[in-house]
């Protein structure tokens, strides 16, 4: 494959997970060595054997999970590695920060040389990155998948920077598998399928369905086709919940929220507002302070969060290597998480693997999951398999509410498509579905009813018309 | 396979280092001359404090290596250290299964082991060291429980504290109270103490908690030590082996005087030969030593073979550094005190069993 | 050979193999900077561990123990427990099981015996359920709790076996409980030795915790829980009530490696019968890399390294203490794959680390 970058301009590399983006990449940092090809830089072709090549060349990268010591100050990781330059015995802390500092107002990217990178948020840490990139002279940046961990509004702070260096003249290789990212900050678009280079676009050349077809090689529905729902009786209600986050903070403070059968409830709102409380409350993982959980008209508050998924309510949590599946164990066992003890796949205390392996079976091809069988294990799965794995457990079980918490993150276009069609699927066969998700496209083209919730309450619910972009972006913003 | 060959790499690089260490081996020289007609293998055990404990192990060893040393006795010696009371029936038993012809077991803690394979292996004999309490009478013939009379090395160590006191106050730390030489020891100390200087106060404390840290708990000894400084003592008896040294070495440490005990402290534990006036000795290598050639020489006795100042099986060490602290007229009643010991004309004042 | 199978050899077997090859090594610099030879010594441990009258059969009696508290601490590893109680569960067990069988008279050995080993095993579940649930209500760390119930227990089983009125036989010279009544021994496999039928139950053992391990929904919540604690969680599995049981069976085994020990090999209990078993253990569990059929040959190496050990110095007069060098190695070496890999140039990453850290266990309401 070929693949050449400009200075001054972002250059895009589009593809879905497991397309060799991140392998390619690594191969110009010098972590990963190719078998054949050559690497040139400004028209001389370079040997790059490890990383400490690449930084005397010029180029830095972004790793995905972030290179930081958490207990170290913002100024001592950038300056980590080059550290003598401050220090006769003692590192000189004063310089440094005013280093770091000269550094950031340079690029515009606002940080405090003294604070401890484990207090800072997530996007904050993403700039120190690219600063402990900028300070070690890098010319040429990889962003590896930036967006992934990243707030709508941090994403915009991360694309003004991104600008920004260009501007400068450096040459930025942005990494990623979002569509509508590439179309607002890529000068040119590079799309890989399988360890191909599809095609190199510019954004005015190219429509977003375009992309996407290359990306995934057929055309894919952006937009998910749904009947108008036909709700039943509220099968999932909370009452005055109010719930404290992991620092005894009230994190859900008095949310009332009815879910029917047939329709599914989106909840809007920007991360660390009270989403992930209210879900792992009504779940069963998180004590209430006050209010109920109704299931089927039958208080369940008190139930254990066994209790309450034995009794149909299926759960999709956010986080899918914390809280989704195993890593460690089979993609069959995975597909059996939650009633592995329950017949036909245990009598008495003894598994039935023979029970678990069909079903498995079953699964992976009705949810056409990519694995080489039941009995892989479940981490040598892309992330889209991974959380195929995690929602075709939680839709087979025959549950009559769903609590879907980020169903589609950091999973690639064509497993998105599926996942949509699953969840809608079964709207209509009576599922009352509750869908929390950051991803405000998510929410509008799933949802029939969209509840925002900003610091704790719900302050709003929307209804057909009234579900517009512009109206629930700001309710999230707390405006409205 | 990469992975075996690598391995292969590894195993001859063992091969290497093994081979070019292979001249250091030196193991105790034997001492059985060419004038031998038959070898004797003797083999001793150690309690769990090992050979090196500056003390008991270490002055049996040094009589089994002065037998080897002996090329009139024809001995082959080796030793095993025990790590732990469980392992003592199986360490007795290497030596029976090698065929050794005597087996020497160090500390009371191994007697009812020692009599165990002693019942069970008729043929091959036995001595405990600082051990006699049979249960069977008339205990197997092939065993012998070499014993001491403690009081007389301790009456001497006391009469000694007695008249070098100048606070007119002596302490002893000493270890379990359950244990017979340790009291006798102690009861000695004090009476020879008395006799010398009726004026004298004695302070002293047994180490009370059974457990692993018997005769093993040097801080604690040290600490009781320290106190018993405080409370104007200005020369020390540590009686049970560490636990005994953390007192030598807190009289070291706050500058007063040290007696040893077991054995010649002074050679055994120099880091406290600054304050070691002399240590009460039960000459354990003597004692061994002894059983070994009635071994040998067909003399054999078993049952308790019982070590005192007549058959200069106890004493006291020579006072080294303190030689010129010690005063002509201190000496000369100390050495007179023992020759009555060892005439028989003077008694410790202690009952002995 | 497929990928995963290559992988799977390397990590159960190249790795700790050459980790115990690389501890011999370390053994053997020992031995060199002490002046003597490795070469003798090395033949002289075998000798008394395998060759030697009896040796074999010993090298097995020493290799019992470790098979029950090796499968015990390996079962809490695989919960992600750290059990370094072994040693104290190994005493209540056989403080347990021996009262009942000094006390016990005119029952047939078919009831005595298994009578002592359940309320042995009972003694090792109750004392290491102790920290579990102090771990699962509190959050207090089992390594914490381990070793203070370890104190606890070394010194309960002091004051019992050296207290007159309570355990202690009368006319002894070494403290010790009365023996177990003549019902209640374990039988002697080869006569002339003391090779017990412990031997049977340790084989037994290990399938049976291969089974309850990979077979069974209490075993398949142990590995969840062990993977990943949050997942386990949100999956409905209650975290608190398996930290209880997983505590509570690995101190079991280790409590039957107590009362095994006692009614095979001792007949009677001191307080020091443990000796250090169940420490030694722990890397027993690590060499086998959890894996209850690994446990079968860790054990017997360190039976072996155990039993052959006084012969070594009989012999050579290398001092046994060299044994706990070789197994210190051994461990540094097995928990430090990366330096094996290094060594033998493996890239692979490791497919099982060992993780102990400090988790939040909150759970459901009440």
């Amino acid at each position: 494959m070929d693949l050449d970058v400009s200075w001054g301009e972002v250059h895009a590399l589009l593809g879905e997970n497991g397309a060799g983006k991140s392998t390619l990449m690594n191969v110009v940092y010098g972590l990963v060595r190719p078998d054949s090809g050559e690497i040139m830089v400004d028209g001389n072709r370079v040997e790059i054997g490890s990383p400490l090549d690449a930084i005397r060349l010029g180029i830095g990268m972004v790793h995905q999970h972030f290179m930081l010591i958490p207990p170290l100050t913002v100024a001592e990781n950038i300056i980590l590695g080059q550290e003598g330059e401050f220090a006769r015995g003692l590192i000189d802390v004063e310089r440094a920060g005013a280093a770091v500092r000269k550094l950031s107002s340079d690029y515009g990217l606002a940080v405090d040389p003294r604070a401890k990178v484990e207090g800072l948020s997530v996007g904050v840490q993403q700039r120190v990155e690219i600063l402990k990139a900028l300070y070690k002279g890098a010319r040429i940046l990889i962003l590896d998948e930036p967006t992934a961990v990243l707030t709508p509004q941090e994403v915009e702070g991360l694309f003004r920077i991104v600008r920004s260096l260009t501007d400068e003249g450096k040459a930025v290789i942005f990494i990623t598998h979002k569509l509508a990212e590439v179309m607002a900050v890529a000068d040119r678009i590079t799309v890989m399928r399988q360890g191909k280079v599809v095609d190199t676009r510019k954004p005015a050349e190219a429509s977003l369905a375009e992309l996407a077809r290359m990306m995934v090689g057929r055309p894919v529905l952006l937009r998910v086709e749904r009947k108008p729902a036909r709700p039943g009786a509220a099968l999932l209600r909370v009452e005055g919940l109010v719930v404290h986050d992991d620092r005894r903070q009230v994190a859900v403070d008095g949310v009332d929220l009815a879910v029917r059968a047939g329709e599914i409830v989106g909840v809007a709102g920007v991360e660390g507002n009270g989403q992930d409380e209210l879900v792992e409350a009504i779940v069963g993982l998180r004590r209430l302070q006050a209010g109920r959980v109704v299931f089927d008209d039958r208080d369940v508050s008190r139930k254990s969060t066994r209790e309450r998924l034995h009794a149909g309510i299926s759960y999709i949590p956010a986080d899918r290597h914390r809280l989704g599946i195993v890593l460690e164990l089979p993609v069959s066992d995975n597909l059996v998480l939650d009633h592995y003890g329950q017949p036909p796949f245990a009598r008495w205390v003894v598994r039935q693997l023979k029970a678990v392996r069909t079903y498995a079976q079953r699964l992976i091809k009705a949810f056409d999951i990519r694995a080489a069988g039941p009995d892989q294990l479940v981490s040598a799965l892309s992330g889209g398999n991974q959380q195929k794995v995690v929602v075709a457990r939680e839709l087979s079980t025959k549950p009559r509410v769903l609590i879907a918490a980020q169903p589609t993150r950091g999973v690639d276009v064509g497993s998105i498509e599926f996942i949509h069609q699953q969840i809608v699927s079964q709207r209509d066969a009576g599922l009352a579905v509750l869908l929390v998700s950051s991803e405000l496209d998510e929410v509008l083209s799933l949802a029939d009813r969209v509840a925002v919730m900003y610091r704790g309450r719900i302050v709003s619910v929307l209804e057909g018309e009234q579900i517009e972009r512009e109206r629930i972006g700001l309710l999230m913003a707390g405006v409205a | 396979m990469k992975a075996f060959r690598q391995v292969a790499v590894l195993a001859a690089a063992a091969v290497i280092a093994l081979a070019c260490g292979g001249s250091g081996g030196g193991t105790s020289g034997g001492g059985s001359s060419s004038s031998c007609s038959k070898t004797y293998k003797v083999g001793l055990v150690t309690d769990v404090g090992k050979l090196s404990d500056k003390s008991f192990n270490y002055d049996s060893w040094q009589g089994v290596l002065n037998a080897q040393k002996d090329s009139s006795l024809c001995v082959q010696a080796r030793a095993i250290e025990s790590s732990t009371q469980e392992d003592y029936p199986k360490n007795i038993a290497q030596f029976v299964d090698q065929k050794y012809d005597m087996v020497v077991t160090v500390g009371f803690k191994l007697g009812d082991a020692t009599i165990a394979a002693a019942k069970a292996n008729p043929t091959v004999k036995f001595a405990m060291v600082d051990y006699a309490d049979f249960t069977d009478k008339p205990p197997p013939t092939n065993l012998v429980g070499l014993v001491f009379q403690e009081d007389q090395p301790g009456f001497l160590a006391g009469a000694l504290a007695g008249l070098q006191t100048k606070s007119n106050t002596i302490a002893y730390v000493a270890g379990l109270e359950s244990v017979p030489a340790v009291v006798k020891y102690v009861k000695g100390y004090t009476n020879g103490a008395k006799m010398t200087n009726p004026n004298v106060k004695v302070l002293g404390i047994y180490q009370p908690e059974s457990g692993p840290k018997d005769f093993n708990d040097p801080d604690w000894g040290l600490q009781q030590a320290n106190t018993f400084f405080g409370q104007g003592a200005d020369i020390i008896f540590g009686v049970g082996g560490n636990t005994g040294n953390g007192a030598l070495l807190a009289a070291k440490q706050k500058s007063k005087t040290c007696i040893g005990v077991d054995v010649d402290q002074f050679v055994s534990y120099p880091d406290v030969a600054s304050c070691l006036m002399t240590s009460a000795e039960k000459h354990l290598d003597i004692a061994v030593k002894q059983s070994i050639t009635n071994m040998v020489k067909k003399s054999w006795q078993s049952g308790t073979l019982t070590f005192d100042a007549k058959n200069n099986g106890v004493g006291i060490a020579p006072y080294h550094d303190y030689d010129s602290k010690v005063s002509t007229d201190v000496k000369a009643k100390v050495s007179d005190i023992a020759t009555k010991l060892k005439e028989g004309s003077l008694a410790t004042g202690v009952s002995t069993p | 050979m497929s990928r995963r199978w290559r992988q799977l050899l390397i990590s159960a077997v190249v790795v700790p193999l050459a980790s115990v090859v690389a501890g011999f090594l370390v053994g053997a610099l020992a031995i060199l900077v002490t002046g003597s030879d490795p070469i003798q010594a090395y033949s002289a441990l075998f000798a008394g561990a395998f060759t030697n009258h009896n040796a074999a059969a010993e090298t097995l009696v020493s290799s019992i123990p470790y098979v029950f508290l090796g499968l015990g601490v390996a079962l809490g590893f695989r919960a992600g427990l750290f059990n370094i109680g072994a040693e104290g569960q190994f005493y209540v067990g056989a403080l347990a099981g021996v009262f009942v069988a000094f006390s016990v008279h005119r029952l047939p050995g078919i009831v005595e015996v298994p009578l002592a080993l359940l309320v042995g095993m009972a003694g090792g579940f109750f004392w290491a359920g102790i920290a579990g649930v102090l771990k699962a209500t509190t959050g207090a760390h089992e390594v914490i709790t381990t070793i203070m119930l370890n104190y606890i227990s070394f010194l309960l089983a002091s004051f019992l076996v050296n207290t007159k009125g309570l355990l202690l036989a009368p006319n002894v010279s070494t403290p010790r409980t009365p023996d177990v009544d003549p019902a209640a021994v374990l039988v002697t496999l080869i006569p002339g030795s003391r090779l017990h039928a412990g031997l049977l139950l340790a084989l037994i053992a290990v399938p049976i915790v291969w089974f309850l391990i990979e077979r069974t929904t209490i075993g398949f919540r142990i590995r969840a829980v062990g993977f990943n604690i949050d997942a386990a969680r949100t999956a409905g599995i209650s975290v608190r009530r398996t930290i209880v049981i997983t505590m509570g069976l690995s101190g079991a085994l280790a409590g039957l490696a107590g009362i095994v020990q006692v009614l095979g090999v001792n007949k009677h209990m001191t307080d020091t019968v443990a000796a250090g078993y169940g420490f030694d253990a722990i890397a027993v569990a690590l060499l086998a890399r959890s894996n209850p059929w690994g446990v079968l040959p860790a054990a017997l190496l360190f039976g072996a390294l155990r039993n052959g050990a006084s012969f070594m110095q009989l012999e050579t007069q290398v001092s046994s203490d060299l044994i706990s060098i070789i197994q210190a190695s051994v461990i540094v070496f097995v928990a430090a794959p990366v330096i094996v890999r290094w060594l033998l140039r493996l890239r692979e990453a490791p497919v099982q680390t060992l993780q102990i850290t400090q988790r939040e266990e909150v759970e459901t309401t009440s």
